[in-house]
């Protein structure tokens, strides 16, 4: 029978066949016993499989295992001879130990809680007290001899209206500065002589930073520590982002937090989650370079985060850069090496583990940053407190993975197949997000967007001075551009006179160093020797 | 009338503090008295993830719902099920924001409902009936990092 040519009285069954039925019902599980064991009674469904307490547990860990070790272990023999065999054993073998400390980033949500207890209970990272491992009494070699924890404050900069006030700084200090000393007790509490590094968003904008990071871990500041307070500032209203140094003479009252918010103000709300995210990463990149001797980054991003990164990736225009995010192990030029071993375990599956753990009424797992800076009347568009694309993103696929678990998995697995396209060491890196520029989606972007109409004026603004000045919109990569320039920015700076607005500490250093280099490039230019 | 009232409003963390004093309009009424046999039963309630602070900001709750669901007096009881449990909470112990809690009958996507330590998936979800001293766990699992 060929597929088309359906005999008459056959049809309706065919039919009722071929279309597949809507998948709304409860699902009554049979099996009520745990699939693995096959003996205790089963408690929870992980993609259609069902696990009882002892098993859930176990196959968490196993999962971390089999996504943590094979980054750590020197690569295998290159003849290529690896037979099934031991690449079966790879995710089982302990990796050997590494030469520096690992600096681990805790947002206070279930999954980055799941990592750290994960590596601290089966002794990843030592207690950094040097003493004999005595493998005998199954004590295992840590991996690292010491862990740093890095948690970063949002709170300030968002509106918190579940407590009735839409204005921020309007709330209770108290309040405020709680979450950072609950998330530095529970810290303490763990008894492994982690050294814990609170830092606030809007540290960003301080320029003595990376002195007080120094303090905080107990290390004695150097000379180079005293970073030019010479801030940079960008005006908005030009979509060539015209940049202008402020010089550190400038006498200016603002505090960084003040900088902030002024900052998160000037851009729509649907831009503001990808700006904290820069944000967040930048802080831990320098936390990572102040303290000496740290080998690697370790985050807890689950599969069920990177299924909701890559999609609204896709769509922000960081479809280059991708590949590098996603992966298990990303080591940037003259970064440190930052892993994510959570990548193939779900939300659900750490939130069931921290409540196991007792740690429920301990952990927020949302991040709210659709709630950062000031409310306009346009943004109450969003149906409950979703405004970004990347809330919208992380809706829509929770809800379709309630009628289709293996939604995130799906999704992942396309995303495993990315490759990048960029050439190793050839990279020109975006100040923002400091990730590979696609060269030419600059170009792509200038023959498809339209970034002026010829009959308004935008010749009053630009001045000859411009022309002087480093333009920002060349260097950024594509979704940052996206991010700094959506068309309400540049409409809404044109109507009213905005000043240019003062950018974070690490953007500006960026730029100058690259800019430092284009100039030296240029100076020995006749000194290079072509590619002959 | 004055005996059922006691039932349901003395027990503890129903979470009405200071907040419902100042707004004294948000305090909600208890249900209807359950049919004469005062027949309830007793649900500890927990949140986790963040979700207590749609709920009074109170992470654990004790209540007592009717043990048989009401309103069907003329046929054979029913007990309750998931499903009056959730629309209880929504008129009763939901302090605000109701679309971040429910999703027509059920809970919103991204939370996580756990039955006796249980996944309620494998209890049945919204049809699970209730019985005395079950406790039942909400989670937020949405943005969790």
């Amino acid at each position: 029978m060929s597929c088309g040519e359906i005999p008459d009285g056959l049809a309706n069954a065919e039919e009722a066949e071929a279309v597949m039925p809507r998948r709304r019902q409860i699902r009554r599980i049979d099996k009520s016993l745990c699939q693995r064991c096959k003996t205790a009674k089963s408690m929870y469904l992980i993609r259609n499989v069902t696990y009882c307490k002892a098993c859930f547990q176990h196959n968490v860990f196993t999962r971390f295992m089999k996504t943590l070790h094979p980054p750590l272990k020197p690569s295998t023999t290159s003849d290529g001879g690896t037979n099934a065999k031991s690449k079966q054993t790879q995710g089982g073998l302990r990796p050997p130990k590494q030469i520096g400390s690992s600096l681990i980033g805790l947002s206070g949500g279930s999954s980055s809680l799941t990592m750290l207890d994960l590596l601290i209970s089966k002794q990843y990272i030592g207690d950094d007290n040097d003493r004999i491992i005595d493998k005998t009494k199954g004590e295992k070699e840590p991996i690292w001899n010491k862990g740093f924890v890095i948690y970063v404050e949002f709170d300030h900069i968002l509106n918190n209206q579940l407590h009735g006030s839409t204005t921020p700084g309007n709330q209770d200090e108290s309040l405020l500065t709680s979450r950072l000393e609950e998330i530095e007790n529970w810290v303490k509490e763990q008894n492994h002589n982690l050294t814990f590094i609170g830092l606030n968003a809007e540290d960003v904008f301080d320029p003595n930073l990376k002195k007080r990071i120094k303090a905080l871990v107990g290390i004695q500041e150097g000379n180079e520590d005293t970073q030019s307070a010479e801030g940079i500032s960008v005006d908005l209203k030009n979509p060539d982002l015209p940049l202008f140094p402020i010089p550190s003479s400038s006498t200016s009252t603002t505090t960084p937090l003040d900088q902030l918010r002024s900052l998160l103000a000037s851009l729509p709300a649907p831009s503001r989650p990808s700006l904290l995210s820069s944000i967040l990463t930048s802080l831990i990149t320098i936390t990572s370079q102040t303290i000496p001797n740290i080998s690697h980054i370790l985050l807890g991003e689950t599969s069920t985060r990177q299924a909701q990164r890559l999609i609204s990736g896709t769509a922000s225009g960081k479809g280059y850069t991708l590949p590098l995010e996603l992966a298990v192990s990303y080591k940037a030029e003259n970064a440190i090496t930052i892993l994510k071993p959570m990548k193939e375990i779900t939300t659900k599956e750490t939130a069931i583990y921290s409540y196991l753990k007792g740690w429920n009424g301990f952990i927020r797992n949302e991040r709210k940053w659709d709630n950062a800076g000031p409310k306009s009347k346009k943004d109450s568009r969003g149906k409950g407190d979703i405004k970004s694309l990347e809330s919208l993103t992380e809706l829509f696929i929770a809800t379709l993975a309630v009628t289709h678990p293996s939604t995130v998995s799906t999704i992942n697995r396309t995303g495993d197949k990315l490759m990048f396209t960029g050439e190793k060491g050839q990279e020109v890196s975006c100040p923002v997000c400091q990730l590979p520029v696609d060269p030419h989606a600059l170009q792509w972007k200038s023959r498809t967007a339209l970034t002026s109409l010829p009959t308004k004026t935008i010749a009053d603004i630009s001045s000859p001075d411009d022309e002087k000045n480093e333009k920002l919109a060349t260097l950024l990569c594509y979704a940052c551009l996206t991010t700094f320039t959506p068309p309400t920015v540049v409409a809404k700076a044109l109507r009213s006179d905005t000043e240019p607005v003062q950018l974070p500490y690490w953007i500006g250093e960026n730029v100058r160093r690259k800019v430092a280099r284009v100039e030296m490039k240029e100076d020995i230019k006749d000194f290079l020797i072509g590619e002959e | 009338m004055a005996s059922s009232d006691d039932i349901v409003t003395t027990s503890n963390g129903l979470g009405y503090t200071s907040s419902s004093a100042a707004h004294p309009e948000t305090l909600v009424k208890p249900p209807a008295a359950p049919s004469a046999s005062e027949d309830t039963i007793e649900i500890r309630i927990e949140f986790g993830g963040g979700l207590h602070l749609l709920f009074s900001s109170q992470p654990s709750h004790k209540i007592r719902i009717p043990r048989y669901e009401p309103g069907n007096a003329d046929q054979l009881p029913q007990a309750v099920t998931m499903r009056y449990l959730v629309s209880w909470m929504k008129s009763n112990l939901l302090s605000e924001r109701e679309e971040m809690f429910g999703d027509g009958d059920g809970v919103r996507p991204g939370i996580l409902v756990l039955i006796n330590d249980a996944d309620w998936e494998l209890e049945g979800e919204l049809e699970y009936e209730l019985k005395d001293r079950d406790e039942v766990v909400f989670i937020s699992t949405l943005h969790g990092g």
